[in-house]
């Protein structure tokens, strides 16, 4: 199968010299196609890096998260930056799925050197499209010394080469040598390719907070408590669609459980809109909502029209609240945000 | 306008069926090339950009602190991520916006905490030299808080790239293994605090971050 290759940056395109009456060259339909492939080999952020804070000595955490993939399953890359808080190294073994690497972080935040593990894909069907839930493991020796974990986060690997025909928005380039005659059907080509990369998530993932249940948030209040004391998390949604406008959908899972009916989670944007997910009242770790669903809240899109690209000068930030059944208790040890195509 | 997209949105257009109505050898139509084809794919690139950090913490055991040794003198805090930079056109990453949140411990003190951007693998010897862009935010509030900095962008013109490589094949579809290269950014916070009343320096904490990128 033929392949074309992907640049590292963005390739140039304007539409400045296309006019009505005026034959384009096809010179900027190359530019077009080539940014289509571009578009369809990059890569999405699956978790924004947050700080997990103190690891002791010999011990195991897991963390529970949600992802939200690229159309295409890419090789996923996690990234931990940490240090170890006494004289003795900090070591840390990562586990995601069958791939497990241990790294030994040094004493000071200067000296140490992030670590970063590749989790390439396995198969064709692993996660194409599909919103994920997955397990990530860190596990300090029995020898190590305790470590602070100043961020860890994942991302989708760009890609090097596309392979039009079997990859979504992606398009074969030879037909767009310069020179060549464009017809209506070499347009045709590129507009199933920008139906296809504006049906793939472009914000992926947004924000993510998860701890290993023994450390999770419990309540026991029939009435919402904040989850959050201080300060609350910032999202920008893309501007997906004319019909949109200011705000758009973002989706929210937890992970969580509830020992009796009425364990509820909200999340309520700045902005104005919020909703509800109802736990699973089996008593159970498990994510709410059900297997693929997500529930939506709309927040602030993007504003291109000014530097920094806030609407209306704001952050639109979301407030996470957790609330019990009656007699009941209602724990949470993971909250992923971020921006998927799939239903809700 | 920061777009670069003519319109700054996607255009909900004619679908390929529409299309189809042509055939190949029919004359193409400018307005569907430049709209729904050249416009709407400028917007995805402008729309692509990712939040690459976000954090918030969830009580004040939760934060990350710092006392500094000395007083005035800036001291490495946190480092966020690093992560990867989309690129524009012009071979330099979008505009990384941010915001942090913290507070100090002595409200007669005055923490400042330094945002600074740079490649990744690049020596941190000092707080001040060798950036690719940095920010200042102060507070002397012991109530945690987002900080106003005088410009919430961290900008990269070096036009310097520090690239990984990886060598094994990015996609099950791809037929061969290629590298594949991503030019990586990290964000790291410096903090320094006055010490006017000569007791123990007082200890910055820092509550909260977030590193998106923006077309700019």
């Amino acid at each position: 199968m033929a392949t074309e290759l992907v640049p590292l940056e963005a390739p140039s395109l304007s539409a400045i010299n296309i006019r009505s009456g005026v034959a384009p060259s096809s010179r900027e339909f190359l530019n077009a196609a080539n940014l289509a492939n571009w578009l369809a080999g990059r890569g999405g952020q699956l978790i924004p890096a947050f700080c997990y804070g103190t690891l002791a000595g010999n011990t195991t955490k897991t963390l529970n998260l949600h992802v939200l993939p690229r159309k295409q399953a890419l090789t996923r890359a996690w990234v931990i930056s940490a240090y170890a808080t006494s004289a003795t190294p900090f070591v840390l073994t990562v586990t995601r799925g069958s791939f497990s690497q241990a790294f030994t972080f040094a004493q000071t935040r200067v000296d140490s050197a992030p670590a970063i593990l590749y989790e390439p894909i396995t198969s064709p069907t692993d996660t194409v499209g599909t919103a994920t839930q997955l397990t990530l493991t860190l596990a300090s020796s029995a020898s190590s010394g305790a470590g602070f974990i100043d961020s860890i986060s994942c991302f989708e690997v760009p890609r090097a080469v596309v392979v039009p025909g079997l990859d979504d928005g992606t398009v074969v380039l030879d037909r767009y040598r310069p020179g060549a005659p464009i017809h209506q059907f070499s347009v045709e080509t590129l507009v199933d390719a920008v139906t296809d990369l504006a049906a793939i998530s472009r914000r992926n993932g947004m924000y993510c907070w998860a701890v290993d249940v023994a450390d999770c948030f419990s309540t026991t209040s029939t009435s919402y408590v904040p989850i959050f004391d201080l300060l609350k998390p910032a999202v920008l949604a893309a501007y997906t669609d004319a019909a949109n406008g200011a705000l758009d959908y973002i989706n929210c899972k937890v992970y969580a459980r509830s020992t009796v009916l009425g364990g509820t989670f909200r999340v309520t944007a700045a902005s104005g809109d919020s909703n509800t997910i109802n736990l699973t009242s089996s008593g159970a770790w498990v994510w709410n909502p059900g297997t693929i669903n997500t529930r939506t809240v709309s927040v602030d899109t993007e504003n291109l029209s000014v530097s920094d690209g806030r609407r209306s000068s704001r952050w639109d930030e979301l407030t996470f609240e957790l609330k019990a059944g009656t007699a009941g208790v209602a724990e949470i040890a993971t909250i992923c945000i971020g921006r998927h195509k799939q239903a809700t | 306008m920061t777009a670069t997209s003519e319109l700054g949105r996607y255009v909900q257009f004619v679908t390929s069926s529409t299309a189809r109505k042509h055939d190949e050898h029919s004359p193409l139509s400018a307005v569907v090339a430049r709209y729904s084809v050249v416009n709407n794919l400028l917007h995805l690139r402008d729309e692509c950009a990712q939040h690459r950090a976000n954090w918030v913490a969830r009580t004040t055991a939760h934060r990350i602190t710092k006392q500094p040794s000395a007083a005035d003198t800036f001291e490495y805090m946190a480092q966020i991520g690093p992560f990867p930079g989309t690129l524009k056109p012009e071979r330099v990453p979008y505009v990384f916006v941010f915001r942090l949140g913290g507070s100090i411990d002595d409200a007669a003190e005055t923490a400042t905490f330094r945002i600074v951007l740079s490649h990744i693998g690049r020596p941190l010897s000092s707080t001040a030299d060798g950036h690719l862009a940095q920010a200042d935010l102060t507070t002397s509030s012991t109530t945690d808080a987002i900080l106003t900095p005088s410009s919430d962008l961290l900008t990269d013109t070096s036009g310097d790239l520090a690239l990984l490589t990886m060598s094994t094949a990015t996609s099950s579809l791809d037929a061969a293994r290629v590298d594949s290269q991503h030019a990586m950014y990290r964000a790291d916070v410096w903090v320094k605090c006055t010490n006017a009343g000569g007791g123990a320096i007082p200890t910055a904490r820092l509550s909260g971050w977030l590193v998106r990128e923006y077309v700019g």
